[in-house]
């Protein structure tokens, strides 16, 4: 996701409140990363789960259908998430580049 | 399941309060849908603050996503929670069905048990001249064989039985069977004797339980072998001497040892029955380790090495076994008093002598490892880490009985495929008991995973000593 141009940050804010959005901003990007990481583990759990060569029989294969129809929606989470950090490293590469407060 | 590369196949765990075990993967896959759940959940709620918009409405469009995102996982959470709750739903169902059906059984053998036990006493007042006599034709037949035939007879004889042990005793099955009948031979063979099975069952209600030991368990079908024993000479109980053997030379002090593998190894050899090493914790204070071997197979019933068959009748009736009083003897001699922690470890015998002194208050019992022991009828009530490994088609573990309830985790699995030249009960194999082992020490079952990590580690290798064992006279 490419985040959308900030709409006079500097002009509207002013700078050392843009400042704090630099920081909130890093603080949501830490937070979308690790995140992240965590989905990754409960994808890799939920595959465990679905590959255990030790179900038996309709009522483990009814069992395992259901974890493997949890999957998509955490990917798919996972997926918003991960883009989300990405969206958020940029927006803060962004404010970071000279001029994006309105300094001279 | 395709088999571990160990040869041991899936595991099934029980225990810690229970008696019912359930294959292993259901309780992993239980554990890693709780943690999937509870990290959606967390994801969840980490994310919604994100969802905040930011200071001047800057990048409006990742606080959406923000939102969509947590409104995924939080549904996520409650469908893995859903599915937890199933699975938890379907192991105590099992569980509960188990056990049932376990009750019915055993309320329909106790009065049935009786009754074959007078017919059996009825048809052979019938058969047994015919059969002695014909078991008379059979032995003169045999002696008038020339040496050769004779020789060519016993082998093909000796293979024969052999052959046929080997399939019918190691065979899960058979021991399914032993498990529900051994605990009904009392009735059978009091029914025998001309006790008429009414008799026997007022009187086994009259008396619930006599020492701990149920009317109707194996403990008091093995208290009346323990009797007839007695009265045929057998000393499972007489007094015993142990004595140190030699250090080794030079030999480094014992390193800790971690988890179960590491214990079941240093299990002994039934001609030096017992080890003990001693550690001391950082505290200064000495903990215990007791190792102790299975029974020694060509020991004479009732002869000088306590190990034998005697001590296990004795020991399964829960008396004080002459093994027992070893195990007892060697540790006072290392030092050992009623607040030293003491680790247990025991094969076979070894198992259930080191079940008895764990449960038996005598010292600060820290942990107890028992593989291939017939402790079905020993439950662990202490507060202390216990692991009992049985191998399914292990014959020898059922002679103690199902298992009832217990606090020690119980962990099944099977021996894994029968090599060419195994002998007879090769279920029972210390061997085999060793990789299961190391395959218990692999489980993620949290029952499993927590009760081997609450058994003690470390502290500063100080001795390992060996110790033989005789039946005093």
């Amino acid at each position: 996701m490419t985040p959308p141009p900030p709409p006079g940050v500097a002009s509207s804010v002013g700078a050392a409140a843009s400042a704090a959005v630099l920081l909130e901003i890093e603080a949501r990007r830490r937070t979308a990363a690790a995140v992240s990481l965590d989905i990754g583990t409960v994808d890799d759990r939920l595959r465990a789960i679905v590959h255990d060569p030790g179900w038996r029989g309709a009522a483990a294969r009814a069992f395992v259908d259901a974890v493997e129809r949890v999957r998509p929606t955490v990917n798919t989470a996972g997926d918003h998430v991960g883009t989300l950090a990405l969206a958020l490293e940029a927006a803060a590469a962004r404010l970071r580049q000279p001029g994006a407060f309105g300094e001279p | 399941m395709s088999p571990e590369p160990d040869g041991v196949g899936a595991l099934a765990i029980g225990g810690g309060g229970s008696s019912t075990v359930v294959a292993e993967h259901l309780l992993v896959a239980e554990h890693r849908l709780v943690l999937c759940a509870d990290d959606c959940d967390r994801a969840a709620r980490r994310l919604r603050p994100l969802g905040a918009p930011l200071p001047g409405g800057a990048f409006d469009a990742t606080a959406t996503v923000a939102e969509t995102a947590a409104h995924s996982l939080a549904r996520s959470a409650d469908e893995l929670a859903r599915l937890v709750s199933a699975l938890r739903l379907a192991v105590d169902a099992y569980a509960l069905a188990d056990s049932a059906v376990r009750r019915s059984l055993d309320a329909l053998l106790a009065p049935m048990a009786g009754l074959v036990g007078a017919a059996t006493r009825g048809l052979m007042g019938i058969v047994s001249a015919p059969i002695l006599a014909a078991l008379g034709i059979a032995a003169v037949g045999y002696a008038l064989l020339p040496a050769t035939s004779r020789a060519s007879f016993d082998r093909s004889a000796r293979d024969g039985l052999h052959h046929i042990g080997a399939r019918v005793l190691d065979d899960e099955s058979t021991t399914m069977i032993a498990g529900l009948l051994l605990p009904h031979v009392d009735n059978a063979v009091l029914g025998a004797l001309g006790i008429p099975p009414a008799v026997v069952l007022r009187v086994e209600r009259m008396l619930p339980s006599f020492g701990g030991v149920e009317a109707g368990s194996v403990a008091a079908t093995a208290g009346v072998a323990a009797v007839l024993g007695v009265a045929a000479g057998a000393r499972g109980a007489g007094p015993v001497e142990v004595r140190r053997l030699p250090p080794p030379m030079k030999g480094p002090p014992p390193t800790a040892p971690v988890g179960l593998a590491a214990r079941v190894a240093r299990i002994p050899d039934a001609d030096r029955p017992v080890r003990v090493e001693i550690y001391r914790q950082s505290n200064g204070a000495e903990r215990f380790e007791v190792y102790i071997a299975g029974t020694a197979n060509d020991a004479p019933f009732g002869g000088e090495h306590p190990w034998d068959h005697a001590s296990n009748i004795a020991l399964i009736a829960e008396h004080d076994a002459s093994s027992l009083r070893a195990v007892r003897a060697a540790l006072a001699d290392a030092g050992a008093g009623p607040a030293s922690p003491v680790v247990f470890t025991g094969y076979s015998q070894g198992g259930a002598v080191a079940t008895l002194l764990a449960e038996s208050g005598e010292f600060a019992t820290a942990g107890l490892v028992t593989v291939g022991a017939p402790t079905g009828g020993m439950p662990v009530t202490g507060d202390y880490p216990a692991v009992t490994i049985g191998h399914r088609d292990d014959i020898i573990t059922e002679l103690g009985g199902a298992a009832g309830s217990t606090q020690a985790v119980l962990v099944t699995a099977d021996a894994g495929p029968r090599q060419e030249g195994d002998g007879l009960l090769a279920s029972h194999d210390l061997d085999g008991y060793r990789d299961t082992a190391r395959r218990a020490d692999r489980s993620e079952a949290p029952l499993l995973r927590d009760t081997v990590a609450g058994l003690p580690t470390g502290g500063d290798g100080r001795v390992s000593i060996q110790y033989t064992a005789r039946r005093r006279e």
